[in-house]
């Protein structure tokens, strides 16, 4: 389903993904592990074609098609998706209204008819509910004073509302207690589905006692140095990244882009 | 302020004096001794001062003198037919469908046909055309006209007093709440490029409540020139919630200076949203009068071409306690010119003042310009007061979130200029009209995207 | 709250008469004839030997000046100054032209020992340890002595009187003198470049890293005379200097006009820090005497990455008029801004600065930090552009002002410009008093109120303080105590 190769990213003129390679079949969960500074946001920011993030070989195809070719917006209609590990605030736009805009906008490029507002309300409010979401919380201007594991429910809720197959979750559990982050898991665990593949990027094995993966991927210094199995993720939580380049197992790094 | 004297005339300085020359004895209230003096007296303040121009500080950032090449001679009322029709076209449809107490101007002359004064008078509050009432003004009018937060460094306002020829004047009763807004709609011109000078007075009086639109608006005229002066008085424990919708044409320039005064423990809620026109002077002069009051005076632009908005405001906290907040948005295309003044006095002794301002642009292309000057002087210790002031671009990761959820990019844009100017918007307390500004800026936008 | 109350009930009876500098020195002096004409300009020429080029750059800057008016739009009130009425030259009669430490007249050393500058090598500033600074010291019109010059020569760095180098670098101060602020620029500039008396002069070669501090130090003691200096430092590519300036004159009933120019020109990669700590007498209790100090200070960021940063502590003066600013020509160039100003009695300051930026990738900074007491007025006026071929110019500025007493002011004037959309420009003032809460907390824990204001400022101060270089930070503090003494007890 998603097939990277080889590939190498700039930001800023520095190498920081140096020849990835990964492959993630249909209804599959994988997770993306690694030490600071080891690729994990870039490889996520890429997936969703961010500016300033200049790929300069290898390829990812996605469903067959150039992935890279598409404009962000245009991979989110091919359904791609990022749950971002620092969801933007935008004030003056409230949340409904976004979540309203980027449905439809999904939708109209996959050629499905809008919603209409009896419709779309009460999607919202069955999505929400599962999420443990206030409907109060929508009125609120997107992300504006939310809390942390508001934001990161609120992301989770755009999944289940744009219904994507590809599902990339960047540092989701970062900054979120024991139970944010069972009920974040809880959220993606119920989008698990065959034909839909999930990209765990997580610096912790915490998130993967909840959302349990089919295989384990540890990034260092821009490419996949070892894969395995869910156990790998324990493997890694008993010993650290130390043989990955990262002296000490510190707290995650945040603004980390790289 | 003491400004220098002026020497030389140009020659639309001059005009001004010749039009003034001309229309004297033509004047509503031309054999009122009242009105006659208040007239002298100002074409003495507009003949020392002359036209403003960029080395008057007030007036850095919009030189009126250079721009004002031609004056354009004097609208006085002819009839213009005028229906429903008009209205519509003229102000956006979502405005003139505003269900309101609507008064409606025709070049300065009130229409009884097209405005609801019975059911104003009936709800309390007293109307009068402005140019019939200068013939012989009422008691009460002449107490306030040409008395609140009076100014005689300011050559747009002589300007206006010694030529107004219309407009009108309202008194709300003591005590009253208005349950709709009182809609003051101005439209001007029909052929010829011509000049329009209006005045609007607004008694609130003790312990009421109302909320004033004025829409501004033309019939087609080519090169109106428009001098608009409002005069408000919000009395003790009074409340005026006062919005204004500009929307001219191209080539219109508008010059509308506001003066309010506010008493003890009394509101003022005041929005303004400017769209149209090429060249655009805001000005607000408020003052608190009386302890414990609270202000804000907010608004938005959006400007395009080479159009040129410049918003000053002078907010004087004469006495203790009172609090006043300003935000201004607006968004710059094009060849657009955005100016915000802002300037926040406290006096001697106005002890426990809360100032606040705010002021923001977003620059949407490489020739836009904004210029803002956010001042405070502050004599007195024991305040807070503020201001900022941003200037930029689109934020490019609110960008690349938009279209990571699947939005195209322009689609992205224009969802975030709304979202910026929306959150000015947020300061309208009524929702009809909060609507009618987001669909006026959506339409604007709208524009951009073909 | 009592504890307020009684604080501002000392700021009322505010004594600035404690300044400690206030001193005259009995020295017999030279002064060209009072008044000003072609003759006065012709006669300070002449007294410093100049070449001729000078002399008609004077010449044509005292022309102009005679038809241009005096600036009236800042927030500053003086009755209207007597040109005429000053000498425009006045020199310690000993001195003649440069000299070694060993010549100066023991009167003047005397002077700058009571001063606490240190002129005699090797010696160090009190109260820093294992650090050597430079000084020029200015007495009136003229340089008595500059230190460490030789062991600078060493480094290439030149380090004189201006004076000195029109003789010695006359190639260099012809490049670079009114380049940066042009004899046209504006009255009191005009003023300076006709009757400039002396000054400093920097120039450090490419690559060079200055190895010590420079200073200057201003004294003016002849009553009645304007002092004129004129400092121009030039880091050429890749060097670094920084450079402190210290002022005082003695407590005179009358005003006494000080009206310099500085100009510093960073070539590509270059960094200059100029740092002022200003504290000419600021008259007495009731207003009376005081210097009018009107200052323009310039820097040209003409290379590219060049960095200029201006910080000044400003406790003295009756009337300051200063707007220490940075072109940022070159791209990536930066400029920055950190101000302390403290009125009290009945000073006015009208201060603040410009970052015009024209280069590419330009990015600037300003924090000011006002505190006005007694009966002052203090003034932060400023002025942020980009133009048009600024793309992704960067400002951020952010000023506070503090108000001590209910009969100061303190105002904020910006001017913000952008006329770039990719600039990005993030302005941001308050005024407030000393936090009720704060002083209380603090008087709560056996502070007396005066330490508690002391100690407040100096918290509200922390942001600029910090970029101070260490030879002016623990002086500095104790001149805020000194500056608001009067206010608290």
């Amino acid at each position: 389903m998603l097939e990277i190769k080889n590939l190498h990213v700039n930001v800023d003129g520095r190498e920081i993904l140096k020849g990835l390679d990964l492959t993630l079949p249909a209804g599959e969960v994988h997770a993306i592990m690694g030490p600071n500074g080891s690729g994990k946001s870039t490889l996520a920011y890429v997936l969703a074609g961010k500016q300033d993030y200049e790929v300069t070989a290898g390829s990812v195809t996605w469903k067959g098609e150039d992935l890279l070719a598409m404009a962000p917006s245009e991979r989110a209609a091919a359904g791609v998706f990022l749950a971002f590990q620092y969801p933007m605030e935008i004030p003056g736009v409230a949340t409904m209204t976004f979540l309203r805009t980027a449905v439809n906008a999904v939708r109209k490029a996959r050629g499905e008819p809008e919603l209409s507002t009896p419709d779309f309300l009460r999607l919202v409010r069955e999505k929400a509910k599962l999420l443990k979401i206030d409907p109060e919380m929508l009125k609120r201007p997107l992300n504006v004073g939310f809390s942390g594991g508001e934001k990161k429910r609120n992301e989770i809720l755009q999944m289940a509302l744009l219904e994507p197959a590809l599902c990339v979750l960047d540092e989701t559990d970062s900054g979120l207690d024991i139970d944010a982050v069972r009920i974040v898991a809880e959220g993606v665990n119920a989008l698990r589905s065959p034909d839909r593949a999930m990209l765990v990027i997580t610096h912790y094995q915490r998130l993967l006692d909840y959302i349990v993966p089919d295989r384990v991927h540890v990034l260092s210094d821009g490419r996949v140095a070892r894969s395995g199995g869910a156990e790998l993720a324990l493997e890694l939580e008993e010993s650290g990244y130390a043989e990955f380049g990262e002296a000490t197992r510190g707290e995650a790094k945040s603004g980390a882009a790289a | 302020m003491e400004l220098p004297a002026q020497q030389f005339r140009t020659k639309a300085e001059q005009a001004y004096l010749d039009m003034f020359e001309g229309a004297r004895k033509a004047l509503p209230g031309a054999r009122d001794p009242f009105v006659s003096g208040l007239r002298s007296k100002a074409i003495e303040t507009y003949a020392r001062l002359g036209l403003p121009h960029r080395r008057i500080e007030a007036w850095k950032y919009t030189d009126l003198r250079a721009r004002l090449t031609d004056v354009h001679p004097l609208l006085s009322a002819v009839g213009v037919p005028v229906g429903e029709a008009d209205l519509a076209q003229a102000l956006a449809a979502a405005v003139a469908g505003l269900p309101s107490y609507r008064l409606v101007m025709v070049e300065g002359d009130l229409r009884a046909d097209l405005s609801d004064i019975s059911g104003l008078k009936a709800a309390g509050v007293e109307v009068v055309s402005l140019a019939q009432a200068l013939e012989k003004p009422p008691s009460w009018l002449k107490a306030v006209l040409g008395k609140v937060n009076p100014r005689d460094d300011d050559p747009v306002l002589a300007l206006n007093t010694a030529l107004m020829t219309g407009g009108a004047a309202l008194r709300v009763r003591e005590g009253v709440t208005l349950d709709k807004p009182i809609h003051l709609v101005q439209l001007d011109g029909t052929g010829e490029p011509a000049s329009t000078v209006t005045r609007n007075v607004v008694v609130a009086q003790p312990g009421s409540s109302i909320t004033v639109a004025e829409s501004f608006g033309s019939l087609g005229i080519r090169g109106l020139q428009r001098n608009a002066v409002t005069e408000l008085l919000v009395g003790d424990k009074a409340a005026i919630r006062h919005v204004k919708i500009e929307r001219e044409g191209d080539d219109a320039l508008h010059l509308s200076t506001w003066l309010v005064e506010l008493g003890a423990d009394a509101r003022y809620d005041a929005f303004q949203f400017s769209i149209g026109a090429a060249v655009i002077r805001n000005q607000v002069y408020a003052r608190f009068a009386g302890e414990g009051s609270a202000l804000d005076i907010s608004g938005a632009f959006l400007m395009r071409g080479r159009q040129h908005c410049d918003t000053t405001l002078l907010v004087e906290h004469a006495v203790p306690r009172c609090t006043s907040r300003e935000l201004f948005k607006g968004v710059l295309d094009g060849e657009a010119r955005g100016v915000f003044q802002g300037k926040i006095i406290v006096s001697p002794g106005a002890q426990k003042t809360d100032g606040k301002q705010m002021a923001g642009a977003l620059l949407l292309s490489e020739t836009a310009e904004f210029d803002s000057k956010p001042e405070l002087e502050i004599f007195a210790d024991d305040v807070v007061c503020g201001h900022g002031s941003t200037s930029g671009q689109i934020d490019e990761d609110l960008l690349f979130y938009l279209e990571a959820r699947g939005i195209p990019e322009a689609q992205a844009r224009a969802l975030l200029i709304q979202a910026f100017v929306g959150e000015a918007f947020e300061r309208v307390e009524d929702e009809g009209l909060r609507n009618a500004f987001a669909a006026a800026s959506a339409e604007w936008l709208s524009v951009r995207l073909d | 709250m009592p504890a307020v109350q009684e604080t501002v009930a000392r700021v009322r009876e505010i004594d600035v008469d404690k300044y400690k500098y206030g001193f005259t020195t009995d020295i017999e002096s030279v002064r060209a004839p009072k008044g000003l004409n072609e003759e006065t300009v012709r006669f300070i020429s002449a007294k410093k030997g100049e070449p001729d080029w000078l002399l008609d750059w004077r010449l044509e800057a005292y022309r102009r000046w005679i038809t241009m008016q005096e600036p009236t739009w800042a927030n500053v009130v003086h009755p209207k100054i007597d040109f005429q009425d000053l000498y425009y030259y006045s020199a310690p009669k000993s001195t003649e032209g440069p000299k070694s430490l060993a010549d100066v007249d023991p009167e003047l050393l005397e002077t700058y020992a009571k001063l606490g500058i240190p002129l005699a090598e090797q010696k160090l500033l009190a109260g820093v340890k294992e650090s050597r600074v430079a000084v020029d010291a200015v007495f009136d019109s003229v340089s008595v002595v500059t230190t460490f010059k030789e062991e600078l020569a060493k480094a290439g760095v030149i380090f004189c009187s201006v004076s000195e180098a029109v003789k010695t670098h006359p190639e260099l101060v012809r490049k670079y003198l009114g380049s940066v602020v042009p004899i046209t620029d504006n009255f009191y500039a005009t003023l300076n470049s006709a009757v400039f008396s002396d000054g400093s002069f920097v120039y450090v070669p490419p690559g060079v890293r200055c190895p010590m501090e420079l200073s200057t130090y201003f004294r003016i003691n002849a009553e009645n005379t304007g002092q004129f200096e004129r400092t121009l430092i030039i880091a050429d590519k890749g060097a670094y200097v920084s450079y402190l300036e210290g002022c005082t004159a003695p407590m005179r009933d009358e005003n006494q006009l000080h009206a310099a120019v500085v100009e510093l020109v960073a070539l590509d990669d270059a960094e200059i820090k100029y740092s002022t700590v200003q504290n000419w007498y600021p008259g007495d209790k009731h207003g009376k005497g005081g210097i009018y100090n009107f200052v323009t200070k310039r820097g040209d960021c003409r290379g590219a990455r060049a960095k200029i940063s201006w910080t000044q502590v400003e406790t003295g003066s009756a009337i300051t008029w200063k707007y220490p600013s940075c072109i940022l020509r070159g791209d990536g160039s930066r400029g920055e801004f950190y101000s302390i100003a403290i009125s009290n009695g009945y000073q006015q300051v009208d201060s603040g600065t410009k970052m015009i930026h024209l280069g590419k990738d330009t990015s600037s900074r300003i924090i000011s930090k006002g505190i006005a007491a007694g009966h002052s007025n203090n003034t932060y006026r400023g002025l942020v552009s980009a133009h048009r071929r600024a793309s992704n110019a960067r400002n951020f500025t952010n000023c506070d002002s503090l108000l001590i007493g209910d009969k100061c002011g303190a105002h904020t004037v910006p001017y913000i410009e952008a006329k770039n959309a990719s600039a990005t420009f993030e302005h941001e003032a308050t005024t407030s008093k000393i936090s009720d809460d704060q002083l209380f907390y603090c008087l709560s824990r056996g502070l007396s109120a005066e330490e508690a204001v002391a100690l407040i400022v100096n918290g509200f101060v922390r942001d600029v303080l910090q970029h101070l270089p260490m030879e002016f930070m623990a002086e500095t503090q104790k001149l805020i105590g000194i500056s608001l003494e009067g206010s608290v007890g």
